[in-house]
């Protein structure tokens, strides 16, 4: 098994408790040492993000999200494709928020052919290490949705759309 | 009975006007505007991110801490609050660095004024003045320009990467130097992309120039560091164009930090005046004379004058500043020998020391007192956002007159611009900017 071209970003600061939902999904990914996948993390700036995703064609992001849902939630959002929410993702402090990130590169020409964005809906951005119980079962549940979508794309490269 | 006419005109004179975020400012914060009668009766920078408290965790902590801990004050100008705060150790233990050494740290903030400039320039500043609402609006109509402002950042980042281990929050500084050097070899992987950014400096400040500005001229105190040989990053004098001329010991004895009700941040005066500027225009207005030829060659071009006194064109300054830190990058990778070793030794002692150093947005000053087992036992950072937050004031005070008759919507945009000429960081002096327009 080989995914090469695959890269797969998690997305948080890991010490503002269920923000860091996207990191800790990236680095048990990174643990199952896939072949070929390149698995980075990014704290949330969307200016480091498009240098990431620079000239790659299979792009996976994860994230922690608040859209209202039940806490644990995964959503998924595939690009091209409808408008991202926005107001899920604006905990960000950076100046370039997620979205941002993305609506640049694609007003740039310049996004990934494939680029998937799961959004773990968390219950608390408060400062801490631990996540909530609803999130840290996400975080597992995750990680098999993303070997599926890994498994999709070596068998087919176009993308998992 | 009021008519339609005499109500409209009523309403123009006295109302409230409120937008909730403002965006393209780092932090959260809330202007205020009440209009009375016509006029400007309030304007208030408020600052309601609340106080972080970095000088409290730093109380306690070895001498050796404050660079690691002082640079996540600021995500977009880590260098010059860890920078700072190295050189003020260095002070109190009167540590001498070798050349080699200090020119890797002029290098660093090469990096930092590159990056930091770049992003407010292209990214936050310019759709203001090109009538956007951000940059991805503006990247459909000039696609090649954020192309080209992106990979410029990149040229930042990737120096402070090379000199200070990663780009955000650098781990390789160190008091008495970094933790390891690069080699000439290394240098000169970036050089030729240094050589690009230093053409596309260029055009930066031509197109910096090349937008409209409102005629908007202020009598500003501007302080900045001042060197003999060099336009400044983390070394100098503290002067103004009013007298002052001190060494950064001096500090709190011209300048002092009070508490405004609608602030979490401290406004800074200077004792014997008031308000002060410093940042970008502050730094060229003392400092023009220290630009390297091409600099000056692109400012007179572009008509800057070697000196400015309009807020707007701050981000003209921002292109030369851009070039300046290209050039200088280029000057110390042609000129460097990796120093003999990578760090000076440090003896801590029971001492004060004292620093300033200049972030891209404008001075920090630094004060430690440390014990004779290199703990800190006081600390102050002054945050550049924190010294211009009454001169922005001000600036309001003095800008909105002249578009007190717009409809709300324009005048908001153009307050809005105006706060950004100092390219705030409000994270740094205390995150969002309300602004709030209030007309009676």
């Amino acid at each position: 098994m080989d995914g090469s071209g695959i890269l797969i970003i998690g997305i948080g600061n890991e010490y503002r408790t269920d923000d860091a939902a996207g990191l800790l999904a990236a680095r048990k990914v990174k643990e199952l040492a896939i072949p070929g996948i390149d698995v980075r993390e990014n704290n949330g700036d969307g200016a480091d993000l498009m240098e990431h995703w620079a000239n790659k064609e299979n792009v996976i992001l994860i994230d922690a999200v608040l859209s209202g849902s039940a806490p644990g939630t995964i959503h998924r959002f595939s690009l091209p494709g409808p408008e991202l929410p926005s107001e899920y993702f604006r905990f960000s402090t950076h100046l370039f928020s997620v979205p941002q990130a993305i609506y640049l590169s694609a007003s740039l020409g310049r996004l990934p052919k494939s680029l998937v964005l799961y959004g773990i809906e968390a219950s608390s951005f408060d400062s801490g290490t631990s996540l909530s119980g609803e999130v840290e079962l996400a975080v597992n549940n995750i990680v098999n949705i993303l070997n599926n979508d890994i498994n999709k794309l070596i068998i087919n490269p176009k993308g998992v759309n | 009975m009021q008519n339609l006419s005499e109500k409209k005109a009523k309403q123009m004179k006295n109302k409230t006007i409120k937008v909730d975020y403002m965006a393209r400012v780092e932090g959260e914060g809330a202007l205020y505007l009440k209009i009375k009668n016509g006029e400007v009766a309030d304007a208030k920078l408020k600052i309601f991110e609340p106080p972080r408290f970095f000088e409290a965790f730093l109380r306690g902590r070895h001498y050796y801490e404050a660079p690691d801990i002082t640079a996540r004050i600021c995500g977009i100008c880590p260098v010059a609050y860890q920078m700072s705060a190295v050189h003020a150790m260095e002070d109190a233990f009167g540590v001498k660095i070798s050349k080699p050494i200090r020119e890797l740290r002029r290098l660093l903030y090469c990096g930092e004024w590159i990056e930091s400039h770049t992003l407010h320039l292209y990214m936050l500043h310019a759709p203001d003045f090109l009538g956007y609402d951000d940059v991805v609006q503006m990247s459909k109509d000039y696609p090649d320009i954020v192309k080209k402002a992106l990979r410029l950042k990149k040229v930042g980042n990737d120096i402070m990467s090379l000199i200070g281990g990663r780009e955000i929050h650098p781990i390789n500084v160190k008091v008495g130097g970094f933790y390891k050097v690069p080699t000439k070899k290394d240098l000169m992987k970036m050089y030729d992309e240094i050589k690009w950014a230093r053409d596309a400096a260029i055009d930066t400040a031509r197109f910096a120039a090349s937008l409209k500005f409102p005629e908007f001229l202020q009598d500003y105190e501007c302080v900045s560091l001042v060197h003999p040989d060099e336009y400044p990053f983390n070394e100098g004098r503290i002067m103004s164009n009013k007298g002052i001329d001190i060494a950064p010991e001096q500090y709190d004895f011209h300048f002092r930090e009070e508490h405004a009700e609608h602030s979490h941040a401290l406004h800074s005066r200077i004792r014997e005046r008031d308000n002060y500027l410093v940042g970008p225009i502050a730094r060229y207005n003392l400092n023009h004379d220290k630009l390297t030829p091409t600099c000056k060659e692109v400012a007179a071009e572009v008509g800057l004058g070697t000196e400015c006194y309009n807020p707007f064109k701050s981000i003209i300054i921002r292109g030369i500043e851009t070039l300046y830190s290209c050039e200088e990058a280029l000057r110390i990778i042609e000129n460097y020998e990796m120093p003999e070793s990578p760090s000076a030794e440090v003896i801590p002692i029971e001492a004060t020391g004292y620093a300033c150093t200049e972030a891209p947005r404008g001075m920090i000053y630094h004060r430690y007192r440390v014990n004779e087992d290199g703990l800190i036992e006081d600390a102050k950072i002054v945050p550049p956002t924190s010294q211009n937050q009454k001169t922005i004031e001000n600036d309001l005070k003095n800008f909105v007159p002249m578009y007190i008759d717009l409809p709300d919507k324009e005048l908001i945009w153009k307050c809005e611009q105006a706060v950004r000429n100092y390219d705030p960081c409000i994270s740094c002096a205390t995150h969002f900017l309300k602004l709030n327009i209030q007309r009676e």
